[in-house]
Order: structure tokens, then sequence, then C-alpha cells
């Protein structure tokens, strides 16, 4: 599959902050994240929106509208925003290593429509997949020029 | 990178939306926190469990009274606050409540304007630190903090360089939100 026309476009209309920001990695078929959200209806897309909001401010709670997998070492990098039975599954990235190390970025890739109460370990396995692949990185230098990808080191 | 406005920015209901949603995350974190499940919250508050995750679902259905009622709940109070950010038109969307809250908390939970004003160096240091600080020469380590006479002082002349240099030389220290880390 080519990856050569990933491209990531961050949430439009979200509030702009300081240490995090959220935005969609596109260009496959297979990255139907920011497709979803924007068919989302009315009351679906504002409580998503919201609940993006209310990490990028700086909360890492409450697990009811989003969380990662910090103790899940295969997923450690993912990340899901929830609202009803929507998912929208992405990974954690610090894309400005040099300027910023602290900055976050979430970069959510795949939806599903959650109906189990267990997470659906397939997503975060693609999630995983897509966080290293090279047109994934490019796509988020695309915006971040510093970013070599999660786990580079960067070389002064 | 394209400039559009925020999306609370499209109408009053997105606004109440987004706030409902922050007082929603601002309960959830609570009962999150201290373990209680929403059947035990459910009949804390005299509802339903189903009606508990109706309205945690869905803000728009809380009215001022229900707010109170589920902060309560929790074990919270609620404030409604209006504030002036510079930003009439609402082009970079809502301030998150749990910035107030935090502010709040920092400040050391005053009850009135009056223990505020004892506590308001550590805000404006925490807020703004390389203004307060630009041109002066920080003593390391830092001197033991010594008493809360030295916070009072006028907010506008803590802004001025001079008066934190001044107050340096005589070996005040000026306070941190460190020295009142709990």
């Amino acid at each position: 599959m080519s990856t050569r026309t990933l491209a990531l476009r961050l949430v439009p209309g979200l509030q702009v902050a300081r240490g995090r920001a959220v935005g969609f990695l596109e260009g496959h078929p297979e990255l139907d994240a920011g497709s979803a959200f924007d068919e989302f209806e009315k009351g679906d897309e504002r409580a998503m929106r919201a609940n993006m909001e209310h990490w990028v401010a700086g909360n890492n709670q409450p697990t009811t509208k989003f969380h990662g997998f910090p103790n899940d070492l295969d997923h450690k990098h993912c990340f899901v925003f929830k609202h009803h039975e929507h998912r929208l599954y992405g990974f954690l990235c610090h894309p400005r290593p040099k300027a910023d190390p602290r900055f976050q970025l979430c970069a959510l890739c795949i939806y599903a429509a959650k109906h189990r109460l267990s997470t659906d370990d397939h997503e975060l396995r693609r999630v995983e997949e897509w966080m290293t692949i090279e047109g994934a990185v490019g796509a988020i230098r695309g915006l971040y020029p510093e970013y070599r990808g999660e786990g580079a080191k960067w070389k002064m | 990178m394209e400039n559009v406005s925020h999306w609370t920015a499209r109408s009053v209901d997105d606004f109440a939306y987004r706030i409902a949603s922050d007082f929603v995350a601002q309960i959830e974190t609570k009962l999150e926190n201290e373990g209680i499940d929403r059947v035990e919250f459910a009949k804390a508050i005299g509802v339903t469990p189903g009606r508990v995750s109706q309205v945690l679902n869905t803000p728009t259905l809380f009215n001022l009274r229900s707010m109170v009622g589920y902060a309560q709940g929790a074990g919270l109070k609620v404030a409604i606050v209006a504030y002036e950010d510079n930003d009439p038109k609402n082009e970079l969307g809502p301030i998150n409540a749990q910035v107030f809250t935090s502010c709040w908390q920092k400040a050391g939970r005053p009850k009135d304007l009056f223990e505020l004003s004892k506590t308001v160096t550590r805000l404006v240091y925490e807020i703004e630190p390389q203004s307060f600080y630009r041109g002066v020469n920080v003593p390391s380590p830092k001197p033991e903090f010594k008493g809360t006479e030295e916070l009072s002082i006028p907010i506008d002349l803590l802004e001025s360089t001079t008066v934190a240099q001044q107050l340096l030389s005589k070996g005040s220290h000026i306070a941190t939100g460190q020295d009142y880390a709990e």
C-alpha cells in the first residue's frame, strides 16, 4: 500500500493549546477516523470535540471520555476518544522534541463502533503499525518539521 | 495553517454544550478518583442509575438545580463564573473549567477576596514566571520561605522588576507555587 500521500489534519475549530493537539492521519482507506468524525451527527460531533478539548486543556481524566493504555506494553502509545459507541483510536507522540519536548500530539487513525466492554485489540495493533510507517511520520513532519518518529533521538 | 473560528462560536448551543461537558468531566473525574460507581452515585442523589447515565452522556439535560444536585452527590460544590478573556467574539473558545478550579486550589482555596489578597503573588508567579523574574537573578538555592508578610504586595507592583529586585536584594524571597506545594 502506498503511504506517500498521507497527511495530518488538525481537528478544525479546536482550541489551540500550548501543550497538546489532536489531528487526523489521513490519505489511506484504513485511516478513517477523520472521515468518520466529519460524518458524525451534530450531537456526536460536538461531544467528541468537547472530549478532545478537555484532553487538549491538560486533563487526563475522566477515562469515560478518553484514555491511553499505559499499562499495556504492546500498545503504550495508543489513545482513544470515546462517546457512546463511537471510538476514535490513535497514538500519542511528541512532534516537537527540540522546541517543546513535552508537547503531545494525538494522531487519530481509526474509527470503530464498539458494542463490547473490552477494547478491540485489533484496532490497537493497527494503530501501532501506523505509528511506525514512514509515510505517517512524514505526514506529521509536514506540520511539525522536527518530528522524526516516536523514540527517535534528536541529534544536535 | 488554516485559520478557523472555534467550534463553539457556531452557536450558543455549542458553547453551552462545551461548558456542560466540562462540568460532567469534573463530576466523572471525582467519581473515578473516589471509586464511586454510577449505581452508588445514583442512590446518593436519589435517581435511577439509568437517569445518571442518560444525564452524564447528554450534558445538555442539565439545569442549574440538577447541576447542584449532581455536584453535591459527588462531594463537590458549584460556582458559576463569568470572566473576560479579551475574546469577545469567542474565536478561541471557553476556558476549561478545571483551569478555574486549579487556580483556586493553588491560591490556597481562599474563601473570600481578603484571603486571596494574601496569596496573590504565587498566582502571578505561576502564570507568568518569565515576566516576574525578568532580569532578576534568583538566588540559588532559594532562601527558605519565612512567612506571609512579604506576600502583601499590590498586584500591579509585583509586575515591576524594580520592586522584585529590591525585595531580593533585601534578602526577601518571592514565594512560588513550590513553597506552597501540598
